[in-house]
């Protein structure tokens, strides 16, 4: 705990009230707040990223590892825009997405075989009889709806409409999921207000 | 045009201000005076627990907390739960952050919000560790699971790995009998769910903020258990018979979606009457 | 001219395949020693080069605004002026008492956060608002969304639901354990097979989204 404490709360309180300003609307008490996050929040993303530099490169070379002096050439290419070779700043972001894809696709395949068999053969779900049956038919009817290979009518057309159904459903619930994700944040937020406020302390 | 239309039409173009405002003193009035809804615990946070529970004292975890400071409403009080849960039972821990460089003052709030009485009994670099933030996303999980040693040369403090004796003989997934995973973004999911649940195929924990569980992942062998966000923050006070933060917060989630479904319902009820009377008219 | 194609496109497009091959073929082909000794190199130098992505966003945020005090546009210099003080602040306080110092998290945790957290939980309030203009049961479909998200609410989310009816919490989880968890699979299907497809594509060299930078 530092002597300027106190401040900083009924800063972060002001902090909070300006943000909740824009509710209302565009004003300067919202820009005030939005540029105070800008600034902490890139000095801090600015501080970790030197740190796991150091933490990451500097022990590799201390203890031998000489192949790490390529890797900080690459990552010193991204800004070779300042010095009017901006085509230089391809070879990090190659390397980054050579490397990314590659993992991409050896671990993605084995995820959804997986979920496809969790839904047939479910592992830790009582395997009651209609919500298995459900379940399975959700997901051909679900699947139905993206084939596109084919035209929707007829059978198919009928699977892809009842499937319509199923796909709504789930993005009504995926919909509450969001909203519940953001409020809980606000309510977390909201709560701290509330406890300085009243005294109760953060 | 009727008077009917009129409100109805009045109805549908209330403006949005006041909706969120609304939204906002009911969400705050719980926070002042709590009401104290009863919550009934779901099946998938005593699964969470009941697993903790089933591993014996020195069980290694390993941890990536992924939680945004900005999120630490939502997603700290479950964080902690657990930790508090873990921390009774002796495990050992070992902490980093990848994705989120707010992850270390995340780690040390949760850390110092777990009560004394079972943090007094950790001393660090013998009981637990926490090793920073490292940038790379999905290589640095990669790395974390194939050699810790490799991806880190110091810990948070600057204290080289090989002089933590915790360390000594962990470092890499065959020594991590439970891996927790604490985010509070959607993104980095998909990557979790290829490294540690795909190809190491760890006892996976997952602490996300989303209260509907992923059941597909869970059935799928994918995850061991997930903690829902608030919900299951709150759920899991009362498992552990220590009401905290979420189960005060749990009442103003309530008030904001009876505002919310009743909104919706009025905003139909109002469309379909306005419908009806332009039909009528 | 030559030499600078190559220099330009095709090497970093080599580089693209050659490390994305590699990881690929050292999860499928055990043993292989060019795999499994350079999957550990190509790892550890992602994690470096990602660290030296955001000094580079940050000097490009820094240099913008620099621009605009310079310029002193109207109604946003002096706010770029304090955004700058700010990251001075932070640097300045993370280089002397360390990023465990106890002001370096005091200025996070109370001047970044609550900003973040209200900004994240505004849209939660902006999705209430539109759902109030926008969820109207106009089509079949339409009904189905919305009795969805009454019952996942009532049942799953809200404790409120079960106070109203005990049976909101079994009735929610039984859809969401068999219908919502077969539909989330059929949309992770979907997403997953395009992001494998086009991540094949980028490897061989048919998307260059990612190199569209100024020659």
């Amino acid at each position: 705990m530092t002597q300027f404490l106190p401040y900083l709360q009924a800063i972060s309180a002001v902090l909070t009230i300006g943000t909740l300003s824009f509710l209302y609307g565009e004003n300067p008490y919202y820009r005030w707040a939005e540029y105070t996050v800008i600034g902490i929040a890139t000095g801090n993303w600015l501080m970790m990223a030197i740190n796991a530099i150091q933490n990451a490169a500097l022990g590799s070379l201390l203890a031998g590892e000489y192949h790490v002096i390529i890797a900080l050439i690459l990552g010193v290419l991204y800004f070779s825009r300042f010095w009017g070779m901006p085509w230089l700043y391809r070879y990090p972001i190659a390397t980054l997405t050579g490397i990314g894809l590659g993992l991409m696709i050896r671990g993605q395949p084995g995820v959804v075989i997986k979920n496809i068999v969790g839904v047939m053969w479910p592992m830790t779900a009582d395997v009651s009889g209609i919500g298995a049956v459900l379940g399975a038919l959700s997901l051909i009817l679900g699947l139905s709806y993206f084939t596109y290979t084919k035209e929707h009518k007829g059978f198919i057309g009928g699977m892809a409409k009842t499937g319509r159904y199923f796909i709504m459903a789930f993005i009504g619930q995926r919909f509450v999921g969001e909203v519940s994700v953001y409020i809980t944040v606000l309510i977390g937020r909201l709560s701290e207000l509330v406890n300085y406020l009243l005294g109760r302390g953060i | 045009m009727t008077e009917s239309d009129g409100i109805w039409s009045k109805i549908l173009n209330l403006d949005r201000r006041i909706i969120t405002i609304v939204a906002v003193l009911l969400i705050v009035w719980p926070l002042v005076k709590p009401i104290g809804l009863p919550i009934v615990v779901n099946k998938y946070t005593y699964q969470v627990h009941d697993l903790i529970d089933s591993y014996p004292e020195d069980t290694v975890v390993f941890i990536d907390n992924a939680i945004g400071l900005g999120y630490f409403g939502a997603m700290g009080p479950a964080f902690i739960d657990v930790l508090t849960h873990m921390t009774s039972k002796n495990f050992k821990i070992v902490c980093f952050s990848g994705l989120t460089p707010e992850g270390p003052i995340t780690f040390w709030k949760c850390w110092n919000a777990v009560p004394k009485e079972l943090t007094d009994n950790y001393e660090y670099g013998i009981d637990y560790v926490y090793l920073g933030f490292m940038t790379g996303g999905e290589s640095t999980m990669i790395k974390a699971a194939e050699n810790l040693h490799d991806l880190f040369t110091y810990d948070y403090y600057g204290t080289p790995l090989k002089d933590i004796p915790l360390l000594e003989n962990i470092g890499n997934y065959e020594d991590y009998d439970i891996v927790l995973y604490c985010t509070s973004s959607e993104d980095y999911r998909g990557m979790m769910y290829r490294i540690w649940g795909e190809t190491f195929k760890t006892n996976l924990i997952l602490l996300a903020q989303r209260a509907v569980v992923p059941v597909n992942m869970i059935d799928a062998g994918l995850i061991k258990g997930y903690v829902r966000g608030l919900r299951g923050a709150a759920e899991y006070e009362l498992i552990l018979k220590r009401p905290g933060a979420a189960i005060a917060q749990l009442d103003a989630v309530s008030m904001f979606f009876i505002w919310m479904l009743g909104i919706v319902a009025i905003g139909n009820i109002a469309f379909f009457m306005r419908k009806r009377e332009a039909k009528a008219g | 001219m030559a030499t600078r194609i190559h220099l330009r496109r095709t090497l970093p497009l080599l580089i693209t395949l050659i490390a994305g091959v590699l990881i690929i073929l050292d999860f499928f082909v055990s043993g292989l020693p060019v795999s499994s000794q350079s999957v550990p190199i190509l790892s550890k130098w992602a994690t470096i080069i990602w660290g030296f992505a955001m000094p580079y966003s940050v000097l490009t945020l820094v240099i913008d605004h620099l621009k605009i005090i310079k310029k002193q546009t109207p109604g946003r210099w002096y706010y770029s002026i304090w955004m700058l003080v700010l990251i001075a602040l932070m640097l300045y306080q993370g280089f002397t008492e360390g990023t465990g110092g106890d002001l370096y998290t005091e200025l996070f945790t109370y001047m970044a956060a609550p900003v973040l957290s209200t900004v994240s939980g505004m849209l939660g309030l902006y999705a209430l608002a539109a759902s109030f203009r926008v969820w109207h049961a106009r089509t079949p479909e339409a009904l189905t969304m919305i009795i969805a998200g009454y019952l996942v609410v009532l049942g799953i989310i809200a404790p409120i639901g079960e106070i109203i009816w005990p049976g909101f919490g079994p009735l929610a989880n039984f859809f969401n354990d068999y219908v919502f968890k077969a539909e989330r699979t059929v949309f992770y299907i979907g997403t997953s097979v395009s992001a494998i497809l086009l991540g094949i594509r980028t490897l061989l060299g048919y998307e260059t989204y990612y190199m569209r930078v100024e020659d």
